[in-house]
């Protein structure tokens, strides 16, 4: 019989939460057969996102007015909030095999209870944030006793980038996809800079590079530095926070998808809200990508070219600790020079610092950071994916639960 | 009740039933504003232990427990023995002590509170400041009153800590056990 798993994803902002939940469920419903339903609570937020990946739900009003969608094989469900479910489907929920809460979302107070009813077990994870962070291993898959039902057991679930931890998420196909990208570049970069209105440009002179960060002061001196590069520089900014920022520097009111701006050796050209498949085939095209928060950070790495991660601040500062942690692991065996230049942009970056200068002394070391990238790319696509983990994880839960 | 993040070592919860003396309760930071406890549990009715984690806003259930004053007495391997007003003897476990024991030490005077479950002692706690000897620490560096320049320093039992880096051999000083810090250099 099928396993029947829930994932309940409660959007905090912009589209990183659905954007990683997303990946999961199509991931864990197409590669390992699972009855999977997905719980969303902002309706609104999951329409724009459902309707860049599958151009097919063209009609966002309609999604609007439904409260379950079928998207690429996933049961999507409008989750209320407060929370309207009938005690049958409570119970429905609490039947599952397993339930996920991504990112530490609460489940619903009835769920919980109806938990407290079930007589079969019930494996209930809470999904947490990526780090690099060394508690991270000593914390993962450990339990989590709840007050609910001895047929019910709590489990945290960590991602991470080691042995030891619940791995990242890697669909079958993405390492695949990127060399295949990385083989017909020259065409691909072309055909790019056509559909954005630049295709006169000779993409070969140029370097190309992807932003998708957060709003920060640091992004005009690394505008400025790019426009004052020899190399003509082409920078994709697909619409999001990012833009903010580039507006402000660009004095614009507003900059939307189509928008170009050229600046000294710098053309940018906003992008319309991409599908993960579009934009994990922009961050592979690209010399550079500029990515934030969860989803595009682990797809730059997939990606293997050089980037730099701007961290999800956190206001008492606690983020530049997961940051440091991070550089420990993927500057590991990278040459001192090329170590120091992306330490400081990154440090830079992340602090909001003017960031002109430091790009000056990272540019040379690009080629560098592409040959440690696909190092690095390898190294971590030695590990389990995380829905192949989350699937082993509930395989010897069972074992487990029925010697 | 308690959350995840208010509950003490030295402190027991209830979990299925059984109590579970905390024995160690780490915080960490996650992503966004949530935040993790990673507790280490010692099961009081069989000695069992386990590692768990916890979102730090959990309810746990947390019992209060009879407490005692005793005074440290002597080390019989491997049990530490305390004394009470009574001059009855109170044995406890190495695993037990494990917050307190890079403070104790022969000839201490301090007066702890033993803590029982069902007339078992569990844990024995010490007062929140104790004052220690610096047994060694290298030379005071000179002009330095500040106190914000530390050094390593080591007290009779061995266990070091950063202490200003004007103390000296053979200076008391305080120390708070519970963040375990140095707090001030005092006169005896």
């Amino acid at each position: 019989m099928t396993a029947r798993w829930t994932l309940f994803c409660a959007i905090i902002d912009n589209f990183g939460d659905i954007g990683v939940c997303w990946r999961l469920a199509r991931q864990l419903k197409q590669e390992h057969a699972l009855d999977l339903e997905l719980w969303v609570d902002d309706w609104q937020a999951l329409s724009v996102f459902l309707k860049a990946q599958l151009p097919e739900l063209h009609d966002q009003d309609a999604c609007l007015d439904r409260d379950t969608l079928l998207a690429d094989g996933v049961l999507v469900r409008r989750w209320h909030n407060p929370w309207q479910g009938a005690a049958a489907l409570d119970d429905h929920i609490a039947n599952s095999d397993v339930i996920i809460e991504a990112f530490g979302c609460e489940l619903p107070a009835s769920v919980k209870l109806a938990l407290g009813k079930v007589q079969k077990p019930v494996l209930w994870l809470n999904l947490e944030y990526l780090s690099a962070e060394h508690w991270i291993k000593e914390c993962h898959g450990l339990s989590s006793p709840q007050p609910v039902s001895k047929q019910v057991k709590k489990h945290f679930f960590f991602p991470g980038f080691e042995q030891g931890t619940g791995g990242l998420l890697r669909e079958a196909d993405v390492l695949e996809n990127h060399m295949q990208w990385q083989q017909q570049q020259a065409e691909l970069r072309q055909q790019r800079l056509q559909t954005t209105g630049l295709g006169a440009k000779n993409q070969a002179d140029h370097l190309l590079v992807s932003l998708f960060s957060y709003d920060t002061p640091a992004l005009s001196g690394w505008l400025d530095a790019l426009a004052e590069q020899t190399q003509p520089v082409i920078c994709f900014v697909p619409e999001g926070k990012s833009l903010i920022a580039v507006s402000r520097h660009f004095a614009r009111p507003e900059l939307v998808a189509g928008d170009v701006v050229s600046v000294g050796a710098l053309s940018v050209t906003v992008l319309p809200f991409r599908s993960q498949h579009d934009y994990d085939e922009l961050l592979s095209l690209c010399d550079f990508n500029m990515v934030r928060g969860e989803d595009s950070f682990v797809r730059a790495q997939w990606a293997a070219q050089p980037f730099i991660w701007h961290i999800y601040p956190q206001d008492d500062g606690v983020h530049m600790l997961k940051l440091q942690a991070f550089e420990h692991l993927y500057l590991d065996g990278l040459d001192t020079d090329a170590a120091k230049a992306w330490r400081a942009f990154s440090n830079g970056w992340n602090q909001g610092e003017d960031c002109r200068e430091l790009w000056h002394y990272l540019r040379p070391q690009l080629s560098g950071l592409q040959l440690h990238g696909r190092k690095w790319q390898k190294k971590l696509a030695v590990m389990p994916d995380l829905a192949t983990d989350l699937v082993n994880f509930e395989t010897l839960f069972k074992l487990s639960a029925h010697p | 009740m308690k959350t995840a993040q208010e509950i003490k070592p030295g402190q027991v919860i209830m979990i299925d039933g059984s109590p579970w003396k905390v024995q160690k309760n780490e915080f960490n930071r996650a992503g966004r504003s949530s935040a993790i406890n990673k507790m280490k549990l010692k099961n009081i009715l069989n000695g069992m232990q386990t590692e768990t984690t916890f979102k730090c806003d959990d309810k746990l259930e947390y019992i209060v427990l009879e407490q005692k004053e005793v005074t440290y007495s002597y080390f019989a391997d491997p049990m530490y023995v305390f004394v009470d007003s009574d001059y009855e003897q109170i044995e406890i476990e190495k695993d037990d002590l494990e917050n307190v024991l890079m403070y104790i030490e022969d000839g201490m005077e301090d007066v702890c509170q033993a803590v029982f479950y069902n007339t078992k002692v569990i844990s024995v706690d010490l007062p929140k400041t104790i004052v220690r000897q610096i047994a060694y620490t290298e030379p005071s560096v000179r002009g330095d009153t500040s106190g914000k320049v530390t050094k390593v320093a080591r007290l009779n039992n061995g266990h070091e800590l950063q202490v200003s880096s004007f103390c000296e051999i053979g200076d008391f000083i305080e120390i708070d056990t519970l963040t375990g810090e140095y707090k001030s250099r005092v006169k005896r």
